[in-house]
């Protein structure tokens, strides 16, 4: 998007520093979320309460070990990941909460045998997608005609590889006049961030609930 | 013609994205948040750059760090990020806004002022003076043009 530099691009410090806030961000994120106070956390901890302030106001180089201790004490996991650098890299470091969202959009795998399998169904027949996404059709067109225009929500239930997943979505849809399944391709709009080119997939509508444009 | 008053500056080395950029206004007295971000501890400057990439990022406000005020009838566009250095708390206001009618979704992050806070709610004046930026058609320009500054894009990469 820009040529700029990333300000974790300038020293290792940086890097280090970056890393480690984007990890508080998260323990700060889930502690919000959960009501969990700062001297909560430290009893928790065993910590004082001016020692957690310390860590979460400037997480600066922050130990393995502390993060672990950390997540652990708000019920969270820990990994390290390290990956392609050769993306690009003027954006710094992807965030920590992206690849957490990409995680549970892909319904949590604990394995790569898991990950695959939420991949693969991207291939499966029409018929089994659409047992594992819908998507609520709120506005069409063309009556008569064969395309029908299609503005909604889409909650798929399972893995098939895409983000935005409680995102709106547009995209032509197609009725069925044998079994009354409207299906066809959805693409997410709008798009997030770098994940923009991979919106497309299949799924099958609700029933049509909504008002008709053009009706005949 | 005279040269523009008011400049829009993207934040250095905070990434922009296809659904968020964040900058500095400038070009007032009382718009001091630039200048001030520049005195920063090194340590304190890099917190704000992180919270500044998570709003672009799209992670969900953290009121310890930057947030909003959705709720607020009258300052909803005001945003501030935040880092404490002991007793003090530092804050950077701004607003968001969408300066390109075309791109729907697109927000940009306009920050205005800093201020140093002992307690924890937020000066009033200071949300409505941020405000009172949100409605300048001086601002809006400046934003504009500041978004495609090539110029200034490129001398962020030193």
């Amino acid at each position: 998007m820009s040529t700029m530099t990333h300000w974790t691009a300038h020293s290792v410090d940086d890097y280090v520093y970056g890393i480690s806030a984007g990890f508080t961000a998260q323990i700060e994120a889930k502690m919000e979320a959960e009501g969990v106070s700062r001297t909560e956390l430290a009893k928790r901890l065993n910590k004082s309460t001016g020692r957690v302030s310390q860590v979460l106001n400037d997480p600066g180089n922050l130990s393995l070990k502390l993060t672990v201790e950390y997540a652990k004490a708000l019920g969270m996991e820990v990994s390290v990941v390290a990956y392609d650098g050769t993306a690009p890299s003027n954006n710094g470091p992807v965030r920590p909460d992206v690849f957490v969202k990409c995680w549970e959009n892909a319904n949590r795998p604990a394995d790569l045998f898991e990950a695959e399998a939420g991949k693969l169904s991207l291939d499966k027949p029409f018929e089994q997608i659409a047992s594992y996404a819908t998507a609520t059709c709120v506005d069409a067109g063309k009556v008569g005609g064969i395309n029908y225009y299609m503005h909604g929500t889409a909650v798929p239930t399972t893995p098939i590889g895409i983000i935005g997943l409680n995102d709106s979505a547009l995209g032509l849809v197609v009725p069925d006049p044998y079994s009354g399944i409207w299906s066809g391709e959805i693409k997410m709009s709008p798009p997030i961030g770098s994940f923009e080119n991979q919106g497309k997939w299949k799924a099958q509508a609700l029933p049509f609930s909504g008002k008709r444009r053009g009706a005949a | 013609m005279s040269p523009e008053r008011i400049k829009f500056r993207l934040v250095k080395g905070v990434k922009r994205t296809a659904s968020r950029a964040i900058g500095f206004l400038g070009g007032d007295d009382r718009l001091d948040a630039s200048a001030e971000f520049g005195k920063l501890k090194e340590s304190r400057r890099r917190l704000i750059l992180d919270s500044m990439d998570a709003w672009t990022n799209g992670t969900p406000d953290i009121s310890t760090r930057f947030h909003g005020w959705p709720n607020d009838d009258e300052c909803w566009m005001c945003y501030v990020f935040k880092a404490r250095e002991g007793n003090v708390g530092h804050r950077f206001y701004g607003y968001l806004c969408n300066p390109l009618p075309d791109a729907r979704g697109f927000r940009v992050c306009v920050i205005c002022t800093h201020a140093r806070k002992t307690e924890r709610a937020s000066d009033r004046a200071e949300l409505l003076f941020v405000k009172s930026w949100s409605q300048s058609g001086e601002a809006l320009a400046a934003i504009r043009a500041g978004l495609f500054d090539k110029t200034e894009m490129e001398t962020q990469t030193s």
